[in-house]
């Protein structure tokens, strides 16, 4: 019944984390146009996510 | 098999995106389903509800399969049988049928546990939180797919979309069957196997660290999942007149413009999730423990602190959206829920970054403990929302009278500065196991 045990001293990262960081910033970016885009349509009275007015 | 870590993320996150793309795809369908069969407004609120119906008892089930059976089978047979119900709806004539069907395609939401299990089963401590963020962000974003993509891919054809839904589906249950690996090394895997048992199940559910985590997880993916059921009817009654002012002046437009507000609180908190996980991993690495009461020398205490600065945003963040409410600003309150679907998708990425750690040798029932009974407070917090005399002040009442007791409870059970996951109830029972 014991947790993992893990230090905290920093360990080097593996090739693979450098694209998962890629992928992780990217995501963020479409988020913030998505709903930037969004809320840009709907505060101006022309529609938005999820259509057309 | 040769295998690495990196497929098993994609084979699982895939996998995840689908089984969340068929979830949610009686929702993108409803008004075409509504128009097709005249279904009233309560028939049409109970097909929307029914979609959450299976997650609290299926996910503890799921939980327990993944490590019991491992998860690519566990997975693989998820997306097979909600796969197939997904083709057998698309032929149905029937609405009780299609109802029926489309609550069984359903359980696919269940899944989220079985690939949680499987991703921890491979990446190490140090990256961890990453590698669930991953998963779990870009996996959520299937719901929102489903609803943006779909009806504008098929139209009104339901039928078509249920039944193309399925057969990738039964493409990527072959895939998972195939490259799926359960765990990094066999010894690993059996001993996750052998603790799968009703003693294992009792000792997680009866942690105080595992219903702290639970109530965490309450409180962000809880949250979520509520608010995307109540926004749009909060914004539409709350600032009714601020929407016409903008010139949504038909039923449609005022649905249009509060159903975006509460996409973009849905977008924001799934896509900021890999997020939170990547800031647990960096809390981690700079050993940063700056909140007080909360254990400083546990190996993974970062994390914990992590968390619990996500939850104090969390609930911040609800008293300010009754704060912008109270000023009747479209404005500031649109603004503060972006906030909240941040603190959200913190929340949730901090949760499932720690989960693995403490219950490395029964991830699969952890995650379905801390993913399942968590989403019931989806159902709950609507109806404090919707209790009070005024439509503002349900996010301050929830923030106090349940997040605050939820905090305190957090901070106490992460005290310890030894083997957390060892203090609960039953402390005498599992004692003399450990004797």
């Amino acid at each position: 019944m014991r947790s993992t045990s893990q230090s905290t001293t920093p360990v080097p990262h593996e090739p693979w984390y450098k694209y998962g960081i890629a992928v992780l910033f990217l995501e963020i970016a479409i988020a913030i146009a998505v709903s930037g885009y969004s809320l840009y349509m709907t505060f101006h009275g022309l529609g938005g996510f999820p259509g057309k007015h | 098999m040769t295998t690495n870590k990196v497929e098993q993320l994609i084979i699982a996150t895939v996998g995840f995106f689908w089984c969340f793309l068929m979830w949610f795809s009686t929702a993108a369908f409803s008004p075409s389903i509504a128009a097709h069969y005249h279904l009233s407004i309560k028939a049409l609120g109970l097909l929307a509800s029914s979609a959450i119906w299976m997650a609290p008892i299926g996910r503890i089930v799921a939980g327990w399969a993944s490590d019991r059976f491992g998860a690519p089978r566990t997975f693989a047979f998820i997306l097979a049988g909600c796969g197939l119900m997904s083709i057998a709806s698309a032929y149905t004539a029937n609405y009780e049928i299609l109802f029926f069907e489309r609550v069984v395609v359903a359980i696919a939401g269940v899944s989220f546990v079985v690939g949680i299990q499987h991703v921890a089963q491979w990446f190490g401590p140090h990256e961890i939180g990453t590698a669930e963020g991953l998963y779990a962000g870009t996996g959520n974003v299937g719901a929102g797919m489903g609803a943006l993509l779909l009806p504008r891919i098929f139209g009104v054809n339901y039928h078509g979309a249920f039944l193309w839904l399925g057969i990738i589906g039964l493409v990527i249950a072959g895939w998972y069957l195939v490259r799926g690996s359960a765990a990094k090394s066999t010894e690993q895997r059996n001993l996750v196997r052998v603790r799968s048992n009703l003693r294992g199940t009792v000792f997680v559910w009866s942690r105080y660290i595992a219903i702290a985590l639970m109530l965490a997880y309450a409180m962000s993916f809880g949250l979520e999942i509520a608010m995307n059921a109540w926004l749009p009817g909060y914004f539409t009654r709350g600032f009714h007149d601020a929407i016409l002012a903008l010139g949504f002046t038909s039923v449609a437009g005022l649905q249009i413009a509060a159903g975006t507000f509460a996409a973009v609180q849905s977008f924001t908190a799934s896509l900021f999730r890999p997020f939170s996980g990547f800031m647990s991993d960096l809390f981690q690495r700079r050993n940063w423990t700056p909140l007080p009461f909360i254990a400083k020398s546990l190996p993974y205490a970062p994390r914990l602190h992590w968390l619990g600065i996500s939850l104090v945003l969390i609930t911040l963040a609800m008293t300010g959206l009754t704060v912008a409410g109270l000023t009747g600003s479209l404005h500031l309150s649109v603004a503060i829920l972006v906030a909240i679907g941040i603190a959200i998708s913190c929340g949730t990425g901090g949760t499932f970054a720690l989960v693995p750690l403490l219950f490395p040798d029964r991830p699969g029932t952890a995650a379905g403990f801390i993913g399942g009974v968590s989403t019931a407070a989806g159902i709950a917090y609507p109806l404090v929302f919707a209790g009070g005399s005024n439509i503002h002040t349900g996010y301050s009442t929830v923030a106090l009278y349940m997040f605050l007791p939820f905090l305190l409870f957090y901070f106490w059970a992460a005290r310890y500065e030894r083997h957390p996951e060892e203090h609960g109830l039953l402390a005498r029972t599992f004692a003399l196991e450990e004797a």
